[in-house]
């Protein structure tokens, strides 16, 4: 209940001679209320953004306190027992028949003599290492090698990049997939000896291509797994690594430099973070089976002959492995921060691009050409504007000038209002032009193209989805503030809602009716 | 059954049963307050939500269908109209939701009886009828197109784009996607081009993942461009697309609502908008209806 003075105050208000009763000096107090009150020091764009932030930071807020006070009411939700795991994937080995055991038997034997802890494993993981390092000789013969050695090229560069092909009996490649191979092999070997950077140009984007599309998980550095893999896997790490030295050769340097720049971030953030992990749980779980993955052999140094230092060497491997989902999320949060720098340096542009537009739009309006648009005129809208926006802040204006008694009944109220609305629509209007922006990027990748552009569209979506969260509370706010000038300027049922606000705005309990369900 | 807290932790529990939004929104650890239902040590629903102006906006509510009509809705709600009356701050709470699937038309049951009022929108909705049922409505029955409409797939960029300047200058409602956008029809869409200029369009979207008519405006062409251009559209669709594919339309304005209703009276508008005063929300002390219908 309010106080008799709070109610002899209000019908006094009633009471009052209608200050604003031409239409015309209730336009130019309405238009007063529409300016912004920028404090010294600060632009009208900051303090429009800071009244657009100040409400979503309310919502934030309560939202933080609301959650607060859950915690201290409810106990956590308690199914952390149920939580899935990760499991690492492994496959599982083939039954092994007789023959194959026995064949088995015969090859650990033979890794035995070679190393003390070498087994089976040990043994077909040389065999497949060793294979892939001759089908590599086999285009970066010595001659080959030894020219780009002459030219001052770096020999396990060009080695690393060839792919190999397979002769026949006569020393000829086996079928023209593999004469195109050797042709290929050939073509870049002689270009890296040239240092001709045009003629390394198309293999260059071959290998990055090639490297962007690997996947590394950590099934594939299991034992089981590089008993069949360990060639393939190696020359994945070394590319990885080599591409390196390729970056920092003067020769080749300048392709990368002209990288497309969300290609070459994909790069070195994988190349940095993941070759390092992955190189050391291929060498210590080949080490940990008397392999030494570098030299495409038993180990012969002495350095791991005996089960503890074997135990020691598939510890290291393991924890490398565990730590390859966290390395593979590490990549792809810095290609999302790469993602979304190149966005945000297309944000500027569009931005004024969008902006001449509303601009445009403005002064057609404001020109009064159609009926619509002088009723629109002078709605004093500083921010990006849209139909919307101007048609909002006019029906509302619209609403207070047809209703002039009530109004001198509920001044005070309804300007606050009033202002409050006008105000919402300008702020509103800078987070719009930022969802225009973001979804006008975003359109411009395509969503069935390359790695590259599914990355960009997925940033500039994010950021649309972001923006977009900011805009939503704007429309039952403002809403709320129409409904309440209908109900003090025309009339009619109230629901909770605005009786809530009104009370929240300066007005009393007890001069309210009950609110309608 | 239980009620808690969800935090990140058990996320990985829980993300089933929340939307994609609001279980990222937990999982980048952004303000909402979301709530768990467990029994036996196994999740089984999950409440969240945050304020959006002045009210709570409930952004996913769902409880597993072997775990309903077992109260455990209602104690999601219950919980949460405790958590807002002992803040006392907060006065209303919104839920807003696509009527497509079965289980939601038991929602919009479970919220009316749960002191939720649904929200009249005057018939500015989105209607979901067929491809079929719209093409046997009369007015499709003609599907001539003039020689002056344009697929949007015979116009350039440039010109779209133009398009959209204009149309949205003399005031139609078009759509939030820009005319370009991959996410438009471009054989579907249509417009009504005299002298090098776009005088009236018909703009087919699937950004929401359907097939909608997000704007018909018949511009500066006058009404009769209208027809002219959805009879067109309506012959591409009839060659094109199932019978059977689902097909929105989405009414910006009254005007449109009905002229909507006029011409695919099948359709139904599918968005629910629903709000309730936190007083209203069923209270701790009440064992009314344990076994409700949610």
């Amino acid at each position: 209940m309010a106080g008799t003075d709070e109610l002899t105050k209000t019908k006094e208000k009633q009471a009052e001679p209608i200050a604003v009763q031409k239409a015309e000096t209730l336009r130019e107090h309405l238009t007063s209320l529409q300016q912004w009150n920028v404090p010294a020091g600060q632009t009208l764009e900051e303090t429009r953004r800071a009244f657009g932030e100040a409400e979503e930071q309310r919502s934030i807020a309560i939202t933080q306190r609301l959650r607060a006070n859950a915690q201290q009411q409810l106990p956590p939700a308690n199914a952390a027992a149920a939580a899935p795991g990760a499991p690492v994937q492994q496959q599982a080995p083939a039954k092994k028949s007789y023959k194959q055991r026995r064949k088995e038997e015969k090859h650990a034997k033979y890794a035995r003599k070679q190393n003390p802890i070498a087994d089976s494993t040990s043994y077909d993981m040389v065999e497949s290492l060793q294979s892939v390092r001759q089908l590599q000789l086999s285009s970066a013969t010595p001659e080959q090698l030894a020219r780009v050695q002459n030219a001052g090229g770096d020999t396990r560069v060009a080695r690393v990049f060839c792919t190999g092909y397979r002769k026949d009996k006569k020393g000829n490649p086996l079928d023209d997939n593999q004469r195109r191979f050797r042709d290929r092999d050939l073509d870049w070997l002689d270009a890296y000896a040239a240092h001709d950077l045009q003629r390394m140009t198309p293999h260059l984007n071959r290998f990055v291509n090639e490297i962007l599309s690997y996947k590394v998980t950590p099934d594939m550095l299991t034992a089981e797994s590089l008993r069949r893999n360990a060639a393939k896997v190696k020359l994945m790490n070394d590319r990885m690594t080599y591409i390196e030295n390729l970056q920092r050769d003067p020769v080749t340097a300048p392709f990368f430099q002209q990288l497309d720049p969300i290609k070459l971030a994909m790069l070195n953030n994988f190349t940095n973070l993941m070759t390092g992990p992955m190189g050391m749980a291929l060498v210590t779980n080949c080490a940990a089976r008397g392999v030494n993955v570098n030299q495409a052999d038993y180990d012969r140094t002495g350095t791991v002959t005996t089960p503890a230092s074997a135990r020691s060497y598939q510890d290291n491997a393991d924890s490398c492995i565990a730590m390859i989902d966290g390395v593979n999320q590490q990549i792809k949060q810095a290609n999302d921060a790469a993602a979304d720098a190149l966005i945000e340096q297309q944000i500027p542009d569009v931005l004024r691009m969008f902006r001449e537009q509303a601009d445009d739009t403005r002064a057609d309006i404001e020109l009064g050409k159609t009926e619509r648009d002088r009723k629109r005129a002078g709605a004093g809208l500083t921010s990006y504007v849209t139909e919307y926006s101007f048609d909002l802040v006019a029906d509302a204006r619209e609403l207070i000038e047809s209703h002039t008694t009530e109004y001198g009944q509920h001044r005070e109220i309804v300007d606050k209002i009033y202002e409050q609305l006008h105000h919402t629509v300008d702020a509103m209007g800078d987070i719009t032009l930022l969802t225009r922006a973001y979804q006008y990027v975003q359109d411009g990748y395509d969503a069935f193209g390359s790695k590259e552009e599914s990355l960009l569209r997925s940033a500039a979506g994010r950021k649309l989805l972001a923006a977009e969260a900011r805009l939503r509370p704007y429309t039952p706010l403002l809403g709320s503030y129409m409904s309440a000038l209908k109900f003090l300027l025309r009339g009619g049922s109230l629901g909770h809602f605005v009786r809530d606000l009104l009370i929240q705005m300066g007005m009393k309990d007890a001069d309210l009716p009950p609110a309608e369900e | 059954m239980e009620i808690g807290v969800l935090t990140r932790e058990v996320l990985p529990v829980f993300s089933t049963l929340l939307l994609p939004e609001a279980a990222a929104q937990l999982e980048a650890d952004e303000p909402p307050l979301a709530l768990g239902l467990t029994e036996d040590n196994l999740a089984c629903g999950a409440l969240a939500g945050r304020m959006e102006g002045d009210l709570f906006a409930v952004t996913s509510l769902f409880v597993a269908p072997d775990y309903r009509r077992r109260g455990g809705g209602t104690m999601l709600l219950r919980a949460l109209a405790d958590v807002l009356r002992a803040d006392g701050g907060v006065f209303g709470v919104s839920i807003a939701f696509n009527c497509t699937l079965p289980e939601h038309e038991t929602l919009c049951a479970f919220l009316a009886a749960r002191g939720f009022a649904e929200q009249d929108d005057h018939g500015e909705n989105i209607y979901l009828t067929t491809v079929g049922e719209a093409l046997a409505s009369p007015f499709f029955a003609s599907r001539s197109a003039g020689g002056a409409v344009r697929r949007f797939s015979e116009l350039s960029d440039a010109a779209l784009r133009a398009a959209e300047r204009d149309a949205l200058r003399a005031g139609a409602p078009l759509p939030e996607t820009p005319l370009v956008s991959e996410s438009i029809d471009r054989e579907l869409s249509a417009a009504l081009v005299e002298n090098g200029g776009v005088k009236a369009l018909a703009v087919f979207d699937r950004s929401c993942g359907c097939l909608t008519l997000a704007c018909a405006w018949s511009g500066t062409a006058g009404p009769a461009a209208l027809p002219q251009l959805l009879r067109a559209s309506a012959a591409r669709l009839a060659e094109a697309h199932a019978a059977d594919e689902p097909f929105a339309v989405q009414a910006v304005t009254q005007e449109a609502a009905r002229l909507v209703q006029a011409l695919l009276p099948g359709a139904k508008p599918i968005s629910r908008y629903y709000i309730a005063s936190v007083q209203s929300l069923p209270e701790s002390e009440k064992e009314d209806d344990v076994h409700g219908g949610d």
